[in-house]
């Protein structure tokens, strides 16, 4: 009651000139206060607010999508994924030419650590009132690093994502690169290129309204849209299998002095591609150091080429599947079949009497296929074909594809038939090749192939690849038949050497002409070796195709291409754990 | 509020009373003014408070949103290092070094049947 009394005469005593100083004293206290933080801000912490202002390069990340990467399953931890294609900080050196007090020095310091000529940095370090001049894209972090320690004024760096392959040259032809096109990343090549929007993603952007003199308006109209990453690509291949046969494909194309060769081994029952190899390969990474452009062609996909007797299996279906013929028909082989002014002669040169069906594909008797397609005639024949898949691409997600060439049968000749029989006048695909084979150990149904088995959405949404089965081609009595004929081949024939001990392999043998590049006629010197075929014959765990192109040392395929099949046969019976069929003597 | 109280003090004015009544609408009036300011200081250091508690956590957000970059930028790094450690040319290379000899023979045994007697 004192202090409320005392209290109320003090009040009744304040003049305004009190009142105003009250306010003073609460404007210091707010000021001070204010000041000390600002103080502590700018001077006690000015390290930390520095490092957060400098990370300016956030916004450039939210505007620029990070490009997805391809992925194939680990076989050894489900559920997780190896990168065959992923990406990598690297930076781009950069300078500004304005602040550049020294363009001599600083050109001749940092050509070597950029691997550039001196004198194609120094025009670019003396610009005048340039302010911005891109150096050197993809520097590792190691070279920036030496860049940064020579404290170089007006040499800048900055973050970007370089795509990055570690298994550098396995399965190159497949996966493509990532190259520069127009000033912008783009996928060159294979699934780089055939998903480049998939994987690319969708970049952001920033508006803001400006005015008269281009300076952005303080309370105008802004919008902000991050960007949107890439989608992950999961493919179907097997990377241990990938690697084995690229690397034997490599050794082969090597040992016989080769041009070049293909291997592609699929899953018959689903049509997956387990792996896919060219020859000559290239390191993904260093992709600018190959000089011929050809190289980054996937020749499994692209390259179309006159099959040979490894077409012979495919006559053959058509006519067990008509019925026409059996395993154990017979024909009199009498070394050549005349039709009009053509002889058409076996490879051999050889007369081999009464031969059965088996015998044809065991010796690979022109004569015989000759004798089975007349049996079927050649609208079927051609029809047989089709079905089979030549002459169409099948829309492998790859950015390369061709659909050969099966025009000669067109006009239902008996030449161009018989010709056709035993693989020759047509043109055809590895993968037609393949997959053709594939349906005969699948039961005689068609499978799309395909590569990418998931497609992972940055939202989490996944898109799986179900197997489709094409077409029917064959009927399921007329594959079994056949496969037990392709395995006689392997056990008695020309393919012995791609037989794997233990196990029932099915497969034919193909040594192919080359037609001449200066006129008709085929090349004397040169042939295409390759073999198909699939194993183990009841349950097929693989269909796999090898092509060896132009061997120099040995002219047949069962010296060049069959080998590479009975090694990577073994190879995969092993590494699936497949058991034996019969006891190894 | 203020417009009653000016009314107040102007009718005290006016007719220059001295009533017990009166001295307590003044004193009233003092005390109002003393909360009003008292109020808006304490509103003033709130808003301080306030707003420079916001900035301190959004520079605290900020500072863990970089640690996170930072921390997925090391993962990614040590996932390319993990991807180049598995890859099979170093893993073949490895072996060669290590003198690992390739299996050429697989022997399966065969599986045993449901029963089996144990003695």
């Amino acid at each position: 009651m004192v202090i409320k009394r005392r209290f109320k005469k003090e009040s009744e005593k304040k003049s305004p000139r009190d009142r105003l100083d009250v306010l003073l004293v609460a404007i210091f206290i707010f000021a001070a206060i204010l000041s000390m933080r600002l103080i502590d801000i700018q001077i006690f912490q000015h390290g930390f607010y520095e490092a957060l202002a400098a990370n300016q390069h956030e916004l450039y990340e939210k505007l620029l999508p990070k490009r997805g990467e391809i992925l194939v399953h680990d076989p050894d931890n489900a559920g997780k994924y190896y990168p065959l294609a992923t990406n990598k900080i690297n930076y781009l050196i950069y300078a500004e030419p304005k602040r550049v007090t020294s363009p001599g020095t600083a050109a001749r310091e940092l050509a070597p650590l950029l691997e550039l000529e001196e004198a194609e940095i120094l025009p670019r370090l003396e610009k005048e009132g340039d302010l911005y001049e891109p150096l050197k894209h993809d520097v590792p972090e190691e070279i920036k690093n030496k860049i940064s320690a020579l404290n170089l004024t007006g040499i800048k760096f900055q973050e970007e994502l370089s795509r990055y392959y570690p298994d550098k040259n396995i399965g190159a032809h497949l996966l493509g690169f990532v190259g520069w096109q127009d000033d912008v990343r783009a996928g060159r090549y294979g699934l780089e290129e055939y998903w480049n929007k998939e994987l690319a993603g969708e970049s952001g952007f920033l508006q803001a309204e400006k005015d008269a003199q281009g300076r952005w308006i303080t309370f105008g109209t802004k919008l902000f849209q991050e960007a949107k990453d890439g989608d992950n690509l999961v493919l179907t291949i097997d990377r241990t299998i990938q690697y084995e046969a690229c690397t034997t494909l490599n050794e082969a194309v090597q040992k016989h002095g080769a041009d070049g060769g293909s291997v592609i081994i699929m899953d018959p029952a689903t049509g997956a591609v387990i792996a896919m190899c060219g020859a000559p390969d290239f390191d993904l990474n260093n992709y600018r150091e190959v000089e011929e452009v050809n190289t980054f062609i996937n020749p499994a996909t692209f390259y179309i080429y006159e099959p040979g007797s490894v077409f012979k299996p495919i006559t053959m279906a058509a006519a067990l599947d008509q019925g026409k013929v059996t395993p154990a028909t017979t024909y009199e082989d009498t070394g050549a079949e005349k039709i009009g002014k053509y002889t058409i002669k076996n490879s051999d040169s050889k007369t081999h009497g009464v031969q059965t069906m088996t015998q044809v594909l065991e010796q690979s008797l022109n004569t015989g296929a000759i004798f089975v397609a007349r049996q079927v005639g050649p609208e079927i024949f051609e029809e047989y074909v089709k079905k089979f898949g030549f002459g169409q691409k099948y829309g492998l997600e790859l950015s390369s594809e061709a659909q050969g060439n099966i025009s000669l049968l067109a006009g239902q000749k008996e030449l161009n038939m018989a010709t056709a029989s035993f693989g020759q006048g047509i043109a055809v695909t590895l993968l037609q090749m393949t997959n053709a084979f594939g349906a005969i150990a699948n039961n005689g149904n068609l499978m799309e192939p395909y590569v990418v088995d998931e497609i992972q959405k940055p939202d989490g949404q996944m898109i799986k690849t179900e197997p489709r089965v094409i077409r029917q081609v064959v009927s399921s009595k007329t594959a079994t038949t056949l496969g037990a004929m392709l395995v006689n081949v392997v056990q008695n024939g020309h393919g012995q050497r791609a037989g794997v001990p233990g196990y029932y392999v099915a497969g034919k043998t193909g040594t192919a002409q080359i037609p001449r590049e200066d006129g008709p006629g085929y090349d004397p010197d040169h042939t295409i070796g390759s073999f198909c075929g699939f194993a183990p014959v009841d349950n097929p765990r693989f269909v796999m195709c090898v092509k060896l192109d132009r061997p120099r040392d040995v002219q047949w395929a069962e010296s060049t291409a069959a080998p590479i099949f009975g090694y990577l046969a073994q190879f995969m019976l092993n590494y699936y754990g497949v058991p034996p069929e019969e006891e190894v003597k | 509020m203020t417009k009653f109280a000016i009314r107040k003090f102007s009718a005290q004015k006016h007719n220059n009373l001295h009533s017990p009544q009166q001295r307590r609408i003044n004193l009233t009036n003092s005390g109002l003014r003393m909360l009003l300011t008292g109020l808006i200081i304490f509103a003033g250091l709130s808003y301080l408070f306030y707003m420079n508690q916001t900035a301190t956590s959004g520079f605290d957000i900020k500072g863990m949103e970089n640690s996170i970059e930072q921390i997925k930028k090391i993962n990614k790094s040590l996932e390319l290092q993990t991807a180049e450690l598995q890859s099979l040319q170093r893993i073949e290379a490895a072996s060669q070094e290590l003198q690992m000899v390739a299996t050429t023979r697989i022997e399966y045994l065969p599986a045993v049947g449901a029963s089996v007697a144990v003695k």
